[in-house]
């Protein structure tokens, strides 16, 4: 029975059909991890196959997660060394949920060290090496996840965005991730970085598998006081829904960006044109306030939120923080100090009310907004450093819905002259992941996003 | 776009530092001061966009205080066990921390 390349759903299948065993499928994923991983550096901790005697939506699939997410008996590192030998006691909700539906943790993936970042070159475990060039980046901090995906590692991932780290990389790294509303997935037993922002979500191969995981993911947690009671539809369904969408388009989502990525998102809208969409321009604040806004909000939530790591009750002390969590706990406690905080903090907080209410404005006019994921394919690594604060720059375009907690999801759109895959993002007011899904659903029907995913895959074959 | 006036001082550094509880090395030092007033330059461009009559958003949610019943299960509760096997140094149950009082003795 080959396995290679199946989506959850085909894997899901058939187990059903007890074709194959999820030990069978298990001892593939890992055989293909040790075969690539040292390769690609995707994984940072590999764990056992468990035999679950339990019914539910994913049993027999293994799915890694990316390693901000508290998994019980398994090391979760953040990717920093400060939590070298931290082995959390509890699952994370998103964990507990997964599992829950019979799904086994492959392993934990390589991030941004505290998911501070957006190439992976920031892990105190080194970075993860693009499936599809492996001089360059795979994107971040959910790189490892992505790359995993993408390389077929896993056939999903599980990673977290706070602004980027679940589109930026997937677009790098030519597969989808979708990040939900704020508060539509818990974040209990994630490792904070950005509260007011923070936001797990699928890595996946199609567009479906995305709407199954979400699925099962979202919804209200008593432990976490921001997750929200609205109810969970049943995406699945809803994405085959079909319909037409009138689609946002603004031109301060193409300034700066490469002629290559601009030219595939012009013809994906052709095809949304050709599906029966209709566009519409608009205008948005531009986004280089949003990167301002999101600079000096996270910063602060991150001094706050990395101020437990003290190395008394697990993990290493503070001598271990890394050069760039140490700059931006500085930079929060600055902006947080008496004397700065309203010309900093309060004035951010302004604008993201602002950048809030654009939007909602927005919304009144269109059904969704699309634009370039990022204003530029994959950067070589070590590239970084020549660009303003290394990775803001390569999210300037994902800040925005961000800040905002609005949902958006990165779908390859084709390849650009480097023969890298090109991501376009598709963003909707909040709660509205159904429009998201649905549109991207009817681009991959209509494309099968010009084969990126599976040229990505067959760079790996068995 | 507007430049702060001067540069971080290396005492400014020193002081964030020591806020942080971090320790920094004399490159370090300077390093982050070109590095943290750079970025505080880049943020100014937020002066541009008039917040007179906007308020502050902490949050996104508009959610309300959210609080548990008195007498709700906690699932969440750990051992002691538990609590202290990820701990370098404990002792009798309790996690050791370093001291942050000098004890006086008074003479009665």
């Amino acid at each position: 029975m080959e396995i290679f390349g199946k989506s959850v759903i085909e894997l899901r299948q058939l187990v059903k059909k007890k074709k194959i065993s999820p030990r069978e499928i298990y001892e593939y994923f890992q055989k293909r991890i040790e075969k690539y991983n040292p390769k690609l550096n995707a994984y940072i901790t590999k764990a056992d196959f468990e035999d679950k005697n339990v019914e539910g939506l994913l049993v027999g699939i293994p799915l890694s997660f990316k390693d901000n997410f508290c998994t019980k008996g398994i090391r979760t590192t953040a990717s920093s060394k400060v939590l070298y030998d931290f082995v959390p006691p509890y699952d994370a909700t998103v964990v507990s949920k997964i599992k829950q539906e019979g799904a086994a943790i492959i392993g934990k993936t390589n991030m941004d060290a505290w998911a501070h970042g957006s190439s992976t070159e920031t892990s105190d475990f080194g970075p993860t090496k693009n499936p599809w060039n492996l001089e360059r980046s795979p994107g971040g901090s959910s790189g490892g996840a992505t790359a995993s995906v993408s390389a077929y590692l896993s056939p999903a991932s599980i990673g977290s965005e706070t602004a980027g780290s679940i589109r930026q990389p997937a677009s790098w790294s030519g597969v989808i991730g979708l990040k939900p509303t704020y508060g539509r997935v818990s974040r209990y037993g994630v490792i904070a970085m950005g509260s007011s922002l923070d936001c797990p979500g699928p890595i996946t191969l199609t567009v479906e598998d995305a709407a199954l995981i979400l699925k099962i993911i979202a919804g209200h947690d008593p432990y976490d006081a921001t997750s929200s009671r609205y109810p969970v539809p049943d995406y699945q369904t809803s994405l085959k829904k079909g319909g037409s969408f009138t689609i946002g388009i603004t031109d301060e989502y193409f300034e700066g960006v490469d002629e290559d990525v601009k030219v595939k998102i012009e013809e994906a809208i052709k095809i949304f044109k050709r599906l029966g969409h209709k566009i519409k321009k608009i205008k948005l604040i531009p986004p280089k306030y949003a990167i301002s806004v999101y600079t000096i909000i996270q910063r602060a939530e991150v001094s706050s939120n990395l101020a437990r790591y003290d190395g008394i009750r697990y993990g290493n002390n503070r001598s271990y923080l890394g050069s760039e969590a140490k700059r931006r706990i500085m930079l929060g406690t600055y902006t947080l100090s008496y004397g700065y905080y309203d010309a900093y903090y309060k004035k951010a907080q302004k604008v993201r009310t602002l950048i809030k209410e654009d939007f909602s404005r927005a919304f009144k006019d269109v059904d969704v907004i699309i634009s370039p994921t990022t204003p530029m394919t994959a950067l070589k690594l070590g590239e970084f450093e020549k660009y303003p604060f290394f990775g803001e720059a390569m999210d300037v375009l994902n800040e925005p819905a961000a800040v905002a907690g609005l949902p958006a999801i990165s779908i390859p759109v084709g390849l650009d002259s480097k023969k890298l895959p090109v991501g376009m993002q598709i963003m909707a007011r909040s709660f509205n992941e159904e429009a998201i899904l649905n549109l991207a659903y009817q681009f991959e029907k209509e494309t099968n996003f010009f084969d990126v995913i599976k040229k990505g895959l067959n760079n790996y074959r068995d | 776009m507007t430049k702060n006036k001067k540069k971080l001082s290396k005492d400014e550094i020193l002081h964030l530092a020591d806020l942080s509880n971090i320790k920094l090395t004399d490159e370090e030092i300077s390093k982050y001061q070109d590095q943290l007033t750079k970025t505080l330059d880049y943020v100014e461009n937020l002066n541009e966009l008039n917040t007179d009559q906007v308020n502050p958003s902490a949050d996104i949610t508009d959610l309300d205080n959210i609080s548990f019943e008195d007498g709700s299960e906690n699932k969440r509760g750990l051992s002691a066990r538990q609590a202290l096997a990820n701990s370098k140094n404990n002792k009798d149950q309790f996690f050791v921390a370093n001291k942050i009082f000098e004890l006086e003795v008074y003479e009665v």
